[in-house]
């Protein structure tokens, strides 16, 4: 997959992904890639900053916890503000999705 | 046996180091790393391959640190927040009080730096104005690419700006690609009424209806189709029409001439022509004036002539196209053929060859020069200013400034100085161009045509001075370590002193190239002015004759030679220094097919006396043998060895003008007169032949006792005004009118001169600073060498043998580029003064003498200092 998408898909992925209840960056990694059968592959390196620049710009917040397996990790979960910005992206992915549909059916159909 | 824990904890030392990772971040990643870890262990492998493979996914720390940075950083221009700013605001104030710090340390070091940057720039300025004035000449016609001059070339190769009357109108009547024709003949002088209000006009020029549709010369009124249309027509610029109408309309109103005696219309007028054209004029009336046989012929050779070519038509195919026209229509043995070239080159290049652009690529170079002397200066002055504050880098450096900070800090400071003097010259160079436009002889406007370009290469130049200015602070001082430049005094630059040494060898040599071109100048106006014509042009007054006078020169040269203090009295066609006349002649033997041209002029009785010149052989004119009535003529000793007679007098020539009756063409050679000058001394000496003419000739010339000159002249006027009351009164002393001649010469000394005091002012504030330096530099070693019984005048000797050295090596460069570029310019001459050494020697000397005065000066200083006081300084 290109690295514009998978840049363009990231923030909305994590928004989606910490919809269902906070998470830390190992397993936000390994759903993805776990969501996409392998086929979305994020660089290690990247989701941090990411997740850093959407914390700072206040979509989410963080907090270190000591796990179950006793080791401290960094939690992410959604804020107000976070919430708003999925459902925006929300309609957006599916617009762009809705249109592509429409038009691959249009495709298909003569045959 | 692998460790984890130990292993974790040399990885974090590696993020941690990174400075754009904190420790929160670290910590994170170390979850990750523990997290992938586990679970690679759980796939089954080892401990150290699951943590390696663990390790090289997450990406080395660099890269973890950039993605990490592009993610927080708080700043715009996307600097790392680890790296140190490139400009701190909070020193901006510091950095000035520094620069003002170091400027007033050095007060007269610092303003003769500035004031001798600004003056190189000035000079480049106001010269590089009047160049683009030069350049600018005969530009603003709208046609100007289409426009061509119609030159003659000889078969030798010569060219002159001349061409038979007849060619235009044939060029267009027989080739399709001429557009349009214009024929120009500058009129002598008419004296002009319109009812009470008379003048004398000399800027009449004669053309061709075609003149004002080529040229662009705008109109007020009329229009350039019609303006020329009929023969009895006149255009006026606007202020030559004011004398006369005042604010009435001169549309269509009559002007009297006197010469050629017509009443001609005036049909428009048009705005005064600038300053930048070649053809200037205040009236412009027909060509026809001339009389229209006389311009429909073959053999007359008058004035310069313009074709305008069709568009896209290449003068050289039409010139190789046209080659052979004179031979078609006069005779197959003509060897001349015409020459088109652009009107826009006919200013600077006169008769087809290299004239005024010479001057103005001498000038441009020296231009040039002069500003990079002054840049020479102002770098060699700043980088030894800066030496002195290799403390401050030091301390600087050791409070946390990089290296890019004291670069831009430095280079900042000498780009303010340089573009301040480059502020000083732009405010200076208004007040100085009128001034500096009188020297040249030219009204300039500063930037003439826009001050775009000027101001560019002006802020080109202070630019790239500034930058090497600075460069040896920014790059060389800022590269020692803080230790070494605290502990001493000042670390000099290794590479810079020979740098250093060469820019001044280029300064002096420069310098001493210029003094050369101002001695040999000078030296060759003199011996100009001083030349022997040939003839005696002193206490000669010229008058221009008129048609009031005409009728009675014989009576008016009586009247005249009675009074008091006149000597003499002849008359002329042609003033002597300014013939442009040639007429051609046969001989028997004469080994060409074509009769020759030689220089003519018609004159009166008295002419060879008032002259002084002298007969070598047989007689002058005298009215006893009716010289004026008779075939008799007198050649000079030129024309008489290109007939090849021992002895020409007796012997008869032919003359070869078609407008000459057939049987007066035979004229007798009565006597012989001594060679001499009929042109400008560049032209040289040409054959020629004398003639007497008694009815009309237009200058009056006077020979007048030098001690009795005022009588003379109240006597000339008293007599010139009863003959002919029209007219005014003007004479012109020849010796004058000689050296006006010379005014291009006289004033490209006057610059000259100006122009090498100038490089040694330069020259010398740039060694008076560098001297001070090093005197400076040496101080505790002149204290030790006095201790120890060194005399004052051993070590001024010591210390300016370095610079003598120096001046030697420029001497050397120069002599040859000095002898080089004067023996070009003299070549122009056809008489000129050798190029005696003593020119060389001299250019020299003066360097010297600034040299030892700049330097001596200060050394003696350092020289005479107590001891005492050098040694305790440290």
């Amino acid at each position: 997959m290109s690295k514009t998408l998978i840049a363009a898909s990231a923030r909305p992925m994590v928004l989606s992904l910490l919809l269902k209840g906070e998470s830390y960056g190992y397993r936000i990694l390994q759903e993805v890639t776990a969501l996409s059968g392998g086929t979305i592959d994020w660089s290690e390196a990247l989701l941090y900053p990411v997740l850093h620049r959407m914390e700072k710009e206040g979509v989410i917040r963080s907090q270190w916890k000591m796990s179950e397996e006793n080791r401290m990790r960094k939690y992410y979960a959604l804020t107000e503000s976070g919430r708003r910005e999925l459902d925006v992206e929300k309609e957006r992915w599916l617009n762009i999705h809705g249109a592509f549909l429409t038009l691959w059916a249009a495709v298909e159909e003569p045959e | 046996m692998f460790e984890l824990e130990e292993a974790i904890s040399k990885w974090r030392k590696q993020l941690e180091a990174d400075p754009a990772l904190e420790p929160g971040y670290v910590a994170e990643l170390e979850a990750h790393l523990r997290d992938k870890f586990d679970d690679l262990i759980t796939q089954g492998r080892s401990p150290e391959q699951a943590f390696n493979e663990a390790v090289r996914a997450l990406g080395d720390a660099g890269l973890i640190g950039s993605q990490f940075f592009k993610a927080t950083t708080p700043r715009r221009s996307g600097r790392p927040s680890s790296q140190a700013p490139r400009f701190v605001p909070a020193l901006a104030w510091n950095y000035v009080r520094t620069a003002t710090r170091a400027f007033r340390r050095n007060r007269a070091f610092s303003v003769i730096n500035v004031a001798g940057l600004a003056l190189g720039m000035l000079t480049f300025l106001l010269i590089m104005t009047w160049v683009r004035h030069e350049l600018s000449y005969d530009r603003f016609h709208e046609k100007g690419d289409r426009l061509f001059m119609v030159l003659t070339e000889d078969n030798k190769g010569a060219s002159w700006s001349t061409t038979s009357y007849a060619l235009p109108p044939a060029l267009k009547d027989g080739y399709p690609e001429v557009r349009d024709f214009a024929r120009v003949w500058p009129w002598h002088g008419s004296l002009v009424k319109y009812g009470d209000v008379r003048f004398e006009e000399d800027d009449i020029m004669l053309t061709d209806p075609g003149f004002f549709r080529m040229f662009s010369f705008p109109f007020v009124k009329g229009s350039p189709e019609t303006a020329l249309a009929d023969k009895n027509s006149i255009v006026l610029t606007e202020s030559t029409a004011r004398r006369y109408f005042g604010d009435e309309d001169p549309m269509g109103k009559a002007l009297t001439f006197d010469d050629p005696g017509q009443d001609l219309t005036v049909t428009g007028i048009v705005r005064d022509v600038p300053a930048n054209s070649s053809l200037q004029f205040d009236m412009v009336g027909r060509v026809e004036w001339l009389g229209e046989e006389r311009i429909a012929r073959w053999t007359e050779w008058v004035g310069p002539a313009y074709v305008q070519l069709l568009p896209g038509v290449a003068a050289e195919t039409f010139n190789t196209k046209i080659g052979g026209i004179f031979q078609e229509r006069i005779g197959p043995n003509w060897p001349p053929r015409p020459l088109l070239q652009p009107f826009s080159k006919s200013y600077l290049y006169r008769d087809g060859r290299p004239g005024v652009i010479v001057q103005v690529v001498i000038f441009s170079a020296v231009a040039v020069l002069v500003l990079l002397l002054a840049c020479v200066n102002f770098m060699n002055l700043s980088v030894v200013q800066s030496i002195q504050r290799g403390r401050e880098v030091g301390m600087r450096k050791a409070v946390g400034a990089t290296r890019g900070q004291i670069a831009r800090q430095f280079l900042g400071e000498a780009l303010l100085l340089s573009f301040l003097a480059m502020a000083l010259a732009l405010a200076a160079a208004p007040a100085l161009l009128p001034a500096f436009g009188r020297l040249a002889g030219k009204s300039l406007t500063l930037f003439g045509a826009g001050p775009a370009g000027l101001i560019g290469l002006l802020a080109l130049a202070a630019a790239a001075t500034g930058l090497l200015a600075g460069s040896y602070p920014a790059f060389l001082l800022s590269s020692f370590r803080p230790v070494e430049t605290l502990r001493n005094r000042a670390a000099a630059p290794p590479g810079g002193a020979r740098l250093r040494k060469a820019l001044i060898v280029f300064q002096f040599a420069v310098s001493v190239v210029i003094l050369v071109g101002a001695i040999v100048v000078s030296r060759q106006l003199r011996f100009i002015k001083a030349f022997d014509l040939g003839f005696d042009r002193d206490q000669v007054v010229s008058l221009d004759n008129n048609l009031q006078i005409y009728p009675r020169m014989d009576t008016f040269k009586q009247e005249l030679g009675g009074r008091p203090g006149i000597l003499g009295v002849t008359y002329a066609a042609q003033r002597l220094l300014y013939v442009g006349q040639t007429i051609g002649v046969d001989w028997e033997g004469n080994p060409e097919p074509i009769p020759a041209r030689i220089g003519y002029t018609m004159a009166d009785y008295d002419f060879f006396e008032v002259f002084s010149m002298e007969i070598v052989r047989g007689r002058a004119f005298s009215p006893a043998f009716n010289d004026a009535k008779t075939d008799t003529c007198i050649v000079n000793e030129a024309a008489a060895k290109m007939f090849g007679w021992e002895d020409p007098v007796g012997r008869t020539i032919v003359w070869s003008q078609d407008s000459i009756d057939p049987a007066q063409r035979n004229v007798r050679i009565v006597g012989v007169v001594k060679n001499f000058y009929d042109r400008s001394l560049r032209s040289g000496i040409r054959p020629f032949m004398f003639r007497v003419w008694r009815p009309y000739n237009s200058y009056i010339f006077v020979k007048v006792d030098k001690n009795r000159l005022p009588q003379a002249l109240l006597g000339m006027k008293e007599a010139f005004e009863k003959f002919a009351p029209d007219h005014t009164f003007r004479y012109e002393f020849l010796d004058a009118y000689f050296e006006q001649q010379y005014d291009v010469e006289t004033r490209q000394g006057r610059l000259f001169n100006a122009f090498g005091a100038l490089s040694l002012l330069i020259a010398a504030l740039g060694l008076l600073g560098l001297a001070a330096y090093t005197a400076e530099r040496r101080t505790k070693e002149i204290g030790i060498r006095k201790v120890m019984g060194a005399s004052v005048s051993g070590l001024v000797t010591q210390l300016t043998k370095e610079y003598l050295a120096l001046t030697g090596a420029a001497v050397l460069i120069a002599w040859p580029a000095g002898y080089y570029v004067m023996s070009r310019w003299l070549a122009g001459f056809a008489q000129r003064t050798p190029l005696s050494a003593s020119y060389f020697l001299a250019a020299a000397a003066a360097m010297l003498v600034v040299v030892l005065v700049a330097v001596g000066t200060r050394t003696l200083r350092a020289a005479r200092a107590n001891p005492v006081d050098s040694l305790r300084y440290e």
